[in-house]
C-alpha cells in the first residue's frame, strides 16, 4: 500500500481548436508525469500556456487523456457517473485563480457551501448550517456571512469561502489552481498561510500550481517544473530550488527574484530569452532548445527522458555538464 | 423625492413623444380636410365646405392654439374623436388593443420557449456542428425583413395550399378555432424575428455563464452535465430574458405594425398606419400615446419582476 494517492502517467492531451478555418492540434501535455503522496503538497510551476492547469483537471478527472493514465489511489479513473466516480468527486476537489467567477452570484454563501454537503449526503440536513458555520469559522470568516451573496464581499473572503467549500467534503486532494494570482499581495499572503495551516492540520494532499516561484518554495514538499506540455524537472521542493539542474529551471529561476539573500547573491542570472513557442507545432527533441542557451545538434534530435539527478529527476541530455561547469564558474 | 424623480422622467418621455407626433405631422405634406374630402377637393365649390371641416375639427386654429388644447384634453384624459369617422379615438384603440395584444402575447409566448432551446443548446455544444448552425439560423432569422416573410407565407400556406384563412380576423370568444386560423401566419411571422434575437441572447447568457469557474467546481463536486445546464445555466441566464423581453417590446409593436399591415389584422399598428395614411391626427396622436404609455410600462414591469427573483440585484 506504498501507492502515491494520485499518480498521473504519461498523461497525453490534445486539444483540437479551429481558427480561421485551420484546424490546430494543441499538444497542452506531452508525456507528463506527476505524483502526489497523501498529505503532502506538489508544486506545479511553469509559465503561462505550459500546460499546467490541463494537467491539474487531468489528474481530477475534468480533462480526458488521450494517452497515459491517471490513478488515484492505485485504481484507474474510473468512468463519469459510475459510482466510483461519485465517491471519487468526494475525495478530490479543486479551487480556482479567480474567485469572481467561482461563486454562483444567485447563490448565497451558505447555498454555495451546502452544494457539496448535499450532493455527498454528508450528515443530515439540520446539521448542515452548524457545518456551514463551522466551515466559515475554519477558514476565518465569520459564521454570519453564509447569508449573504458573493457580490458583497472581497477577493480574498471569496477565496476563503472556496477553500471552505473544498473542504466541506473532506477531500483527499485539493488542486489549487493559480489561487492566489487574482488577489493583491498582502491577501495572497492570508490565503497562501491559510491554505498551507489548513494543509497541515487536516493532512489534505495538495497539487498546488503556481507560476510564482517564491510561493511554491514555501509551501511545496515537492515540486515538478512543466514547459510547453512536459515536466523538466521534479523532485523536493529545496533540491529543485537550491540546485537546480534543468537549463529551464535554472532560467526560470533566474528570472525571478529569490526571497533569501545568501542565494540571491549567489544566483547566476541567465535571462529567460524568447517567447514559448507554439504548442501546435512544437519543437523537435527537447521542446526548451530554441530558448536554451545549452542547446546543441542532439538536442533537436532526441527528445531528453527525465532520469535520476541526485534526489530529483531532470530532463535534459547534458545537465550533468551544464550543472558542472556553471557552478564551477 | 427620489421616488418622484422616475415619474417626472416617465412623464418627460411621454410628453416628449407626443409633442414630437403632433409637430411631425403638421410637418408632413397633406391636408386632412383635402383628404376627407377626397378628389373633389381641388375645386372653387368646395372651399366653403373646407373651411367647415378645419373649423369643426379645431384645424383653422394656429398651431399652437391647437397643440394647446391637444394638451389640455389629454391631461383630461381625453384623446378626442376621429377626424374621419368622428368616432371617440379612445373607444378606436379599445376596440383595436385586444388585436395587438394577442399578436404580441402569443408570439412572444411561441418565441421564448423556442428560444431558450435553442439558444442553451447550441452553448452546450459550443463550437460543434450543431451550435453553428442554430446560430446562422438565429441571425437568418434577424435578418429576414417581416413583410417580406408575411408575403411568402401568405402566398405559400393561404393562397397556394390554403391551409389558412389569407387575411381578416376573427375574435377568440366568437370562433376560437377561427381565431387561430387567422393568426396563426401573423404569429409565426412576428415569432421568428423574436426567436432571432432571443435565441441570440440565450446563447450568450448560457454560454457565458457554462464558462464559469463554479460551474467547473459543480462538475468537480459530482453534479452531472445535464443537471449544471438545467439548476445553473438555465436560470442565471433566463432571468435576464425577462428585461430583453421588456426591452424588445418596442421593436416588436414595429414589427407587429407591418404583420397587422400584411396579414389585414384589425391591430392598433393598423389603426395607426391607416390614420397616418389619412391624416387622422387625433387618431394617430392618441395611439401613439397608448403605445408610449404601453411600451413603459412593460419595461417597468419588466424590471420590477427581475428584481423580485434575482435576489442579489435587490441589495
Ligand atoms: N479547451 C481548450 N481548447 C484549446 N486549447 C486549450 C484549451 N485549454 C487549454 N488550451 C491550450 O493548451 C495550452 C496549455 O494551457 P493551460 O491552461 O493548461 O496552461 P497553463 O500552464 O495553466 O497556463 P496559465 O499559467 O496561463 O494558466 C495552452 O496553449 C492553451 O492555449
Ligand atoms: S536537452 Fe538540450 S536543449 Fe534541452 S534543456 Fe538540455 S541542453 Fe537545453
Ligand atoms: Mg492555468
Amino acid at each position: 500500500m506504498n501507492a502515491p494517492l494520485l499518480d498521473v502517467r504519461d498523461a497525453e492531451i490534445v486539444f483540437t481548436a479551429r481558427r480561421g478555418g485551420v484546424t490546430r492540434h494543441i499538444q497542452a501535455v506531452s508525456g507528463a508525469s506527476i505524483s502526489v503522496a497523501r498529505g503532502q503538497t506538489v508544486g506545479l510551476v511553469g509559465e503561462s500556456g505550459s500546460g499546467k492547469s490541463t494537467l491539474g483537471a487531468a489528474a481530477i478527472g475534468l480533462q480526458a487523456l488521450d494517452g497515459g493514465e491517471v490513478l488515484f489511489d492505485g485504481t484507474p479513473m474510473p468512468a463519469e457517473g459510475s459510482p466510483a466516480w461519485r465517491t471519487l468527486r468526494r475525495r478530490v476537489q479543486v479551487i480556482f485563480q479567480d474567485p469572481f467567477s467561482a461563486l454562483n452570484p444567485r447563490q448565497t454563501i451558505g447555498q454555495s457551501l451546502a452544494e457539496p454537503l448535499r450532493l455527498h449526503s454528508m450528515g443530515p440536513r439540520r446539521s448542515w448550517p452548524d457545518r456551514i458555520a463551522e466551515l466559515l469559522e475554519l477558514v476565518g470568516l465569520n459564521p454570519e456571512m453564509a447569508r449573504q451573496y458573493p457580490g458583497t464581499l472581497s477577493g480574498g473572503q471569496r477565496q476563503r469561502v472556496c477553500i471552505a467549500r473544498a473542504l466541506a467534503v473532506e477531500p483527499d486532494l485539493i488542486v489549487c489552481d493559480e489561487i492566489t494570482s487574482a488577489l493583491d499581495v498582502s491577501t495572497q499572503a492570508q490565503i497562501v498561510a491559510l491554505i498551507a495551516d489548513i494543509q497541515k492540520r487536516m493532512g489534505v494532499a495538495l497539487l498546488f500550481i503556481s507560476h510564482d516561484l517564491g510561493l511554491v518554495r514555501a509551501i511545496a514538499d515537492r515540486t515538478a517544473v512543466m514547459y510547453l506540455g512536459r515536466i523538466m524537472e521534479a523532485g523536493p521542493a529545496g533540491e529543485v530550488f537550491e540546485t537546480p539542474r534543468h537549463p529551464y529551471t535554472r532560467a526560470l529561476l533566474g528570472a525571478a527574484p529569490i526571497p533569501d539573500p545568501v542565494l540571491e547573491a549567489r544566483r547566476e542570472r541567465i535571462p529567460l530569452r524568447g517567447e514559448i513557442p507554439d504548442p501546435a507545432d512544437p519543437p523537435s527533441g527537447c521542446r526548451f532548445r530554441t530558448r536554451c542557451p545549452h542547446a546543441r545538434e542532439e538536442c533537436a534530435k532526441r527528445t531528453p527522458l527525465p532520469e535520476p539527478a541526485g534526489g530529483a529527476i531532470v530532463a535534459c541530455h547534458f545537465w550533468r555538464e551544464i550543472t558542472g561547469t556553471e557552478d564551477r564558474s | 423625492m427620489t421616488r418622484l424623480l422616475p415619474a417626472l422622467r416617465i412623464l418627460a418621455i411621454i410628453w416628449v413623444v407626443i409633442t414630437v407626433v403632433f409637430v411631425t405631422l403638421r410637418l408632413t405634406p397633406g391636408d386632412p380636410a383635402e383628404l376627407l374630402l377626397g378628389p373633389t377637393a381641388g375645386r372653387q365649390d368646395v372651399q366653403e365646405r373646407l373651411a367647415d371641416i378645419r373649423a369643426q375639427y379645431g384645424l383653422d386654429q394656429p398651431i399652437p392654439v391647437q397643440y394647446a388644447i391637444f394638451v389640455g384634453n389629454v391631461l383630461q384624459g381625453d384623446l378626442g374623436e376621429s377626424n374621419r369617422s368622428a368616432r371617440p379615438v379612445i373607444s378606436m384603440i379599445a376596440a383595436a388593443a385586444p388585436v395587438t395584444i394577442w399578436l404580441i402575447v402569443l408570439s412572444v409566448g411561441t418565441a421564448i420557449p423556442i428560444s431558450i432551446f435553442l439558444g442553451m443548446i447550441a452553448a452546450a455544444r459550443r463550437g460543434r456542428t450543431l451550435d453553428r448552425g442554430i446560430r446562422s439560423l438565429a441571425t437568418l432569422c434577424m435578418a429576414v425583413p417581416s413583410f417580406w416573410l408575411g408575403l411568402l407565407f401568405l402566398q405559400w400556406f393561404a393562397s397556394g395550399l390554403g391551409w389558412f384563412p389569407s387575411r381578416g380576423y376573427v375574435a377568440p370568444l366568437t370562433d376560437p378555432g377561427g381565431f387561430m386560423m387567422h393568426m396563426a401566419l401573423p404569429v409565426i411571422t412576428l415569432a421568428i424575428f423574436l426567436v432571432g434575437t432571443l435565441t441570440r441572447f440565450v446563447y450568450t447568457e448560457t454560454a457565458d455563464t457554462l464558462q464559469r469557474d463554479y460551474i467547473t467546481v459543480s462538475r468537480a463536486m459530482g453534479l452531472a452535465s445535464r443537471t449544471i445546464l438545467f439548476r445553473f445555466a438555465a436560470k442565471n441566464s433566463l432571468t435576464p430574458l425577462i428585461i430583453v423581453v421588456g426591452v424588445e417590446i418596442g421593436t416588436l409593436i414595429g414589427g407587429a405594425v407591418i404583420v397587422e399591415e400584411v396579414f389585414g389584422l384589425p391591430g392598433l399598428g393598423r389603426l395607426l398606419l391607416g390614420a397616418v395614411m389619412s391624416r387622422d391626427y387625433p387618431v394617430v396622436q392618441g395611439t401613439i400615446l397608448v403605445i408610449t404609455v404601453a411600451v413603459i410600462l412593460i419595461n417597468i414591469a419588466a424590471e420590477m419582476l427581475y428584481r423580485y427573483i434575482t435576489p442579489q440585484a435587490r441589495s
